[in-house]
């Protein structure tokens, strides 16, 4: 039976956690006073659904893996650090209170451990209720599946929204087995890791030590990638080759050279990787050096004896093992991207570059879906009124059929696009300064380029809307930011 | 050999303009074949089954417009197997029945068995051009009837086409290719194309891999190779000039500076706007000057390609872009794709694709047909392998269909592609020696090179070395294996006496060289005296002794003395052939010494053979003396020749002197006293080949000199002239021969 509520409140992407001073989220007073104010709503029936992501086990530093069946450990070291606890103890505060108020917990992609019981325990534990209040008041679903809910007269479904990233596709039945085994107490199988925790757990991490901004600067991809290599070549790249490496099976096989000239849109290669290639495109070098790279590289193909089919992407289907499938395109992204990032960008060309590419750049427009939206709209069951997601760290909302809302992160974001550091070498040496070598959080946040949005979705009987929640107090604290909200 | 191949031509004509005229069984044609009386030809195909089965030939169907609307680049997923399927059926059943209804044709494909048939498809009605003829089936009537009659092996036919209107031209096939590479706008197989052209004349590149790097020290390894593969890069540009996406006018201009024989164009197709009304024509989408794209049509590419003041065609234009063969647009008005209108201007070979080509054919494309045609084989078979790799690589694709080929061939063409393929083989092996020889230096540095290293090395690092040069060894190796092996072969069957005497010079020589490598020190060995190598198979540890099927033995496989036996073989077969050239001699007797003093041999047989070997050694003497006194007398010696006369007859005195040493060291007789000595012949030489250090006749002297110095009393005769060219400054290294 589908469940009704008078309200709803859904905020994602919290990515709780994280070695002292290296943690991503730092907006606890703010979310302590969200939860207060869901707790003292004067609405009846009123839910909190966190949506995913809402503690990050692969942040907890570099001896993070990918799947970590002790986790409960690592969530009790959240719940207890001073500067999270206050969010555990509101929580708590909101499952406890007299009133029908219930608390949501959805798995993201990076928190899958939640689907152990071990781990689950914990959660509750952290609450610090009793377990009675908590088998009413708590719900921690973790199939992958969503959470449906009735609201008003509204069918509303809140999903994660990772299941339409190839990046990010949890193994749900993997997840299941080991979760499963744990129960019986013997050793549990490894899911299926993905290309986006491979990348944060062997890529990411090691750099975040160094260099935080790579997990905060938005937008992803190509911008990101553009920067990294800049900053840190040898391991961005490597890790843009790793990363990519598990995305391009979801490309475009056997592609024809098309008829009218790729005037008009390539069957696309999709997200990153589409946004990388455009990119780079863009801040292509001199032609002239440009064929330099291209005789200098194949000059080292005839030595290595490299074969043409293996150039084109058609031959992939004939290369039976996957070893060699690996190996062949490693090899083919060594050699791209060692043809077109050739050296160290200079700070110029590298603020020219992503100045034109963000001219473009809608990642903050949040009326402008982006393709996972659409596709996590498509993916919506047949008679949902309105869907909610997270994940993309991107707030978001169209009205339409189903209406569509999602939730950002709490997390702190970069904005780059718009950035004054952008307009002058001179202010963009301001920027490479800091990110260009080791730096802290603390630094970054000199930076003054995170929004802070804090978004919330509030959906009760009459409408839904999208929130940032802001400094103030009661009735002020909810700001709408929905297109065409007035100000 | 030239190949037992025949060329069936057949003429197919209608009335009035080319254009103006659609597909339909009311029209009577009439076909040509050979000299057999013309026959009246009437189609079964209405245009309407043209149109259906093109969309799906084109992968289009399956949209939602009509194919010919909808060019918008499909994914092969999108398009309904079973439509293409149909289509396929279609169109093959629809010009089968054509070729089968025309019985000349039958008659000729039918007659004398040979090896190959060449069907050249003369046709000038542009709706017949349109026609998907390579997928034609054999006809009834056929040994192979049912199979497809140009994927077939069993009675090999090929098919190129040809329109009325081409000016037939003298063609003469060029045997040292100059590439363009022209890539086009948009994201394109370019690494791919690259790769496979630059591997069409890899067996070229390598000449001056060199001696201007020296090995100082094993930690110089990277710096080696970067330098190697630099100037690897640089040969590489002298044949194949890359232009990325360059305006036309770019082409223009490179074209107007080199003249270049074959021109691969990678490009995307892209409809050409100002066509006439219910036309749908293709170009070549080039960056137009002042951004955006530029549609090409074929008139215009085929001026930006004509180069020089003489404006030359390229010989070989090859195009990998969809549909630049293809015609069906151009049935209602003038015009045509643009590889018909680049033949129909005068380019002698045009390859292009009628269909939407997928980007690996296009690479197999380019790789195979850059990889056979340099090397001098006939392109219509050529294109016959590709179709046949094109089938086995992309069996749910119609690519092996979509190779269109319009081609004017000179009569002789057989006789040239086999003068190419001689060139190409010679050039092919001298470089394979050289690089061989270079990758030995290196070998033979590692191996000798323990004091001269810098700082310790692991044994790790020490094996990680001689692995990777053992493999480029091995490499070098089977290369120079694989491109000596056809020359012998060829070489005792080759009709024209001159390519004999070069083939078996060319094979001494190698030989020769491989015996230098082996057996002479190398400047960068520091020890005195280098050990002997048996041969690069006993290097390797290579167990094979012969090729199990040919039974003849690689020249990598022979040990010192078989290379110099091997070398004394070859220049009496020359020399048998044309006696006029007594540098072969010379070598013949120069190798004799040779092998008698590696291996001595006893007993009575032995005097009566040096006798006739020294009467024979003074009889050449006096003959080579006499050439260059006739020449003198009659003024007809140039520089050149005089020092080639003078390098015989000094090298003839130098073996009578070391062999009248080693044989009558109590005293000379009478009969055998020379006249003159080997000093004196030398400064006639020396004033014959100045300036000594451009020569290239005074190189070679000096090479053959450190021979003669391999053995003891060579060694005190032949010491001093080295020595004296040395200190003339004698080029000690010759890249490209001259």
């Amino acid at each position: 039976m589908i469940p009704e509520f008078d309200k709803i409140f859904v905020v994602s992407d919290l990515h709780l956690g994280g070695p002292k001073g290296k943690q991503a989220f730092r907006e606890t007073d703010a979310l302590v006073k969200l939860v207060d104010f869901v707790r003292t709503d004067p609405a009846t029936r009123v839910a909190l659904v966190l949506n995913g992501d809402v503690v990050d086990f692969l942040a907890i530093g570099p001896d993070a893996l990918e799947f970590n069946p002790a986790a409960q450990f690592a969530l009790q070291a959240i719940a207890s650090d001073t500067r999270t606890k206050p969010i555990f103890d509101a929580l708590g505060r909101l499952v406890r209170a007299k009133a029908q108020r219930y608390l949501v917990v959805q798995l993201g992609n990076h928190d899958i451990e939640l689907a152990l019981p071990a781990v689950q325990g914990a959660w509750a534990k952290s609450l610090g209720a009793p377990a009675k209040t908590l088998n009413e008041r708590l719900l921690l679903k973790t199939d992958g599946k969503g959470w449906l809910c009735k609201v008003g007269p509204r069918l509303v479904q809140v999903v994660h929204g990772n299941h339409c990233d190839p990046w990010n596709v949890v193994d749900h039945g993997g997840l299941q087995a080991a979760s499963e085994a744990l129960a019986r107490g013997s050793p549990p199988p490894t899911p299926k890791t993905n290309a986006g925790t491979t990348m944060v757990v062997n890529v990411l991490n090691p750099l975040k030590l160094k260099y935080p901004f790579v997990d905060l600067l938005k937008p992803e991809d190509a911008p990101l990638m553009a920067v990294m290599a800049a900053v840190d070549m040898p391991t961005s790249y490597r890790g843009l080759a790793e990363a990519m490496l598990a995305r391009l099976p979801q490309g475009h096989w056997g592609e024809l050279l098309s008829a009218d000239g790729g005037t008009a849109a390539r069957p696309a290669l999709s997200g990153a990787e589409a946004e990388l290639e455009q990119f780079l495109a863009a801040a292509q070098t001199e032609p002239a050096e440009e064929l330099r790279d291209l005789l200098d590289n194949v000059e080292h193909q005839i030595e290595e004896g490299e074969r043409v089919r293996r150039l084109v992407p058609d031959e992939d289907a004939r290369l039976r093992s996957l070893g060699d499938y690996t190996r062949v395109r490693i090899q083919r992204l060594r050699a791209s991207m060692a043809r077109r990032l050739v050296g160290t960008p200079d700070a110029r060309s590298l603020r020219k570059a992503l100045k034109d590419w963000l001219t473009r750049d809608t990642s903050f427009n949040v009326g402008r879906l982006a393709p996972i939206d659409l596709q996590i709209i498509d993916a919506a069951p047949h008679g949902i009124d309105l869907v909610i997601a997270g994940h993309t760290h991107m707030p978001r909302h169209q009205a339409g059929a189903p209406e569509y809302i999602n939730t950002g992160t709490w997390m702190r974001v970069l904005k780059l696009t718009d950035s004054p550091y952008l307009e002058s070498d001179a202010e963009f040496k301001k920027f490479f300064s800091v990110v260009g070598r080791e730096h802290t959080l603390a630094d970054l946040d000199r930076l003054s380029l995170d929004p802070r949005t804090r978004p919330v979705a509030v959906v009760d009987a009459s409408a839904a809307g999208l929130f940032s929640v802001t400094d103030s107090h009661g009735d002020g604290l909810l700001k709408s930011i929905s297109p065409g909200a007035a100000p | 050999m030239i190949s037992n191949s025949k060329t069936v031509v057949l003429e197919v004509l209608r009335d009035g303009p080319s254009y103006n005229q659609l597909l339909s069984p009311l029209t009577v044609y009439l076909a040509a074949c050979q000299n057999r009386p013309p026959e009246s030809l009437r189609l079964s195909v209405e245009h309407r089954d043209f149109l259906r089965w093109q969309g799906g030939l084109t992968y289009a169907a399956g949209s939602d417009d009509p194919p010919q609307a909808s060019r918008a680049p499909l994914r092969r997923t999108e398009v309904s197997r079973e439509a293409r399927a149909n289509a396929i059926d279609d169109a093959t059943r629809a010009v089968t029945a054509i070729l089968g209804s025309i019985r000349a044709l039958i008659a000729e494909l039918a007659s004398d068995p040979c090896d190959w048939r060449h069907i050249h498809l003369v046709l000038d009605a542009a709706e017949l051009g349109a026609l998907p003829f390579e997928l034609a089936q054999a006809a009834p009537g056929l040994m192979v009837e049912g199979e497809r009659l140009f994927l077939q092996q069993n009675a090999r036919v090929t098919l190129t086409r040809q329109t009325r209107r081409v000016a037939t031209s003298v063609v003469s096939w060029p045997s040292r290719p100059r590439i363009l590479f022209v890539v086009g706008e948009g994201g394109l197989p370019v690494e791919a194309h690259l790769l496979a052209l630059r591997q069409g004349i890899d067996p070229w590149i390598g000449w001056n891999d060199g001696d201007s790097v020296e090995w100082k020290a094993w930690a110089e390894a990277d710096k080696h190779r970067a330098e190697l593969l630099a100037g690897r890069r640089r040969e590489a540009e002298q044949m194949l000039t890359v232009l990325l996406n360059p305006t036309l006018d770019d082409v223009s201009r490179e074209t107007r500076r080199t003249s270049f024989t074959h021109v691969h164009i990678l490009s995307h197709g892209a409809p050409l706007h100002d066509v006439g009304p219910g036309q749908s024509l293709y170009g070549l989408a080039f960056r137009a000057a002042h951004g955006g794209i530029d549609v090409v049509d074929g008139d215009r590419l085929e001026a930006a390609l004509r180069s020089g003041r003489e404006c030359v065609h390229p010989t070989v234009v090859t195009l990998a872009a969809c549909e630049g063969g293809n015609v069906s647009g151009a049935i209602l008005g003038p015009g045509a794709s643009v590889a018909h209108a680049l033949h129909s201007k005068g380019v002698p070979l045009v390859v292009a694709a009628q269909f939407p080509l997928s980007k690996g054919a296009s690479a197999i494309f380019a790789e195979m047909m850059y990889m056979g045609i340099l090397r001098g084989e006939d392109p219509r078979k050529v294109v016959h392998a590709i179709r046949r790799e094109l089938l086995v690589s992309y069996p749910a694709t119609h690519d092996w269909a979509s190779l269109v080929v319009y081609g004017s061939f000179p009569l002789d063409l057989d006789h040239q592609l086999l003068a190419v393929r001689r060139s190409a083989e010679r050039l092919a092996l001298e470089t394979a020696a050289e690089r061989l020889r270079v990758t030995y230096r290196r070998w033979d540095f590692n191996h000798n090179s323990k004091i001269v290293r810098e700082r310790p090395l692991s044994d790790a690092e020490v094996k990680a070395e001689l692995d990777n040069v053992n493999a480029r060894l091995r490499a070098d190796i089977e290369r120079l294996d694989r491109v000596a092996q056809p020359i012998s072969a060829w070489l005792d069957e080759a009709n024209d006496v001159r390519t004999r005497v070069n083939g078996h010079r060319l094979l001494a020589r190698i030989a020769l060289r491989m015996w230098d490598l082996l057996s002479l020190p190398s400047s960068t060995s520091r020890g005195a005296q280098q050990p002997r190598r048996e041969s690069f198979a006993g290097l390797l540890g290579r167990r094979t002794k012969h090729d199990d099927s040919t039974g003849a033995r690689p020249l990598s496989m022979l040990n010192p003395v078989e290379l110099l036996r091997f070398a004394q073989d070859c220049y009496t077969r020359a020399y048998a052939l044309d006696g006029s050239l007594l540098e072969l001699w010379v070598q013949v007797a120069f190798l004799r010494w040779m092998i008698s003093t590696t291996e001595p041999q006893a007993g009575p047989s032995r005097d009566q053979e040096d006798i006739a070997y020294f009467r024979q050694l003074t009889a050449i003497q006096a003959m080579a003396e006499n050439q260059l006194q006739l020449g003198e007398r009659h003024g007809a010696v140039d520089r050149d020749s005089r020092s080639l006369r003078t390098a015989i007859v000094f090298e003839v005195s130098l073996l009578i002197d070391i062999n009248k040493w080693q044989k009558f060291r109590s005293g000379e007789t009478k009969a055998m006293r020379q006249e003159r000595g080997a000093r004196a012949w030398f400064e006639d030489f020396v004033a014959a080949a100045q300036p000594i250090s451009t020569s290239y006749r005074a190189h070679m002297m000096w090479r053959q000199l450190r021979r003669y110095e391999a053995f003891g009393p060579g060694q005190e005769f032949a010491r001093p002239f080295r020595a004296r060219l040395e200190q003339l400054e004698v080029r000690r290294y010759w890249g490209p021969r001259p």
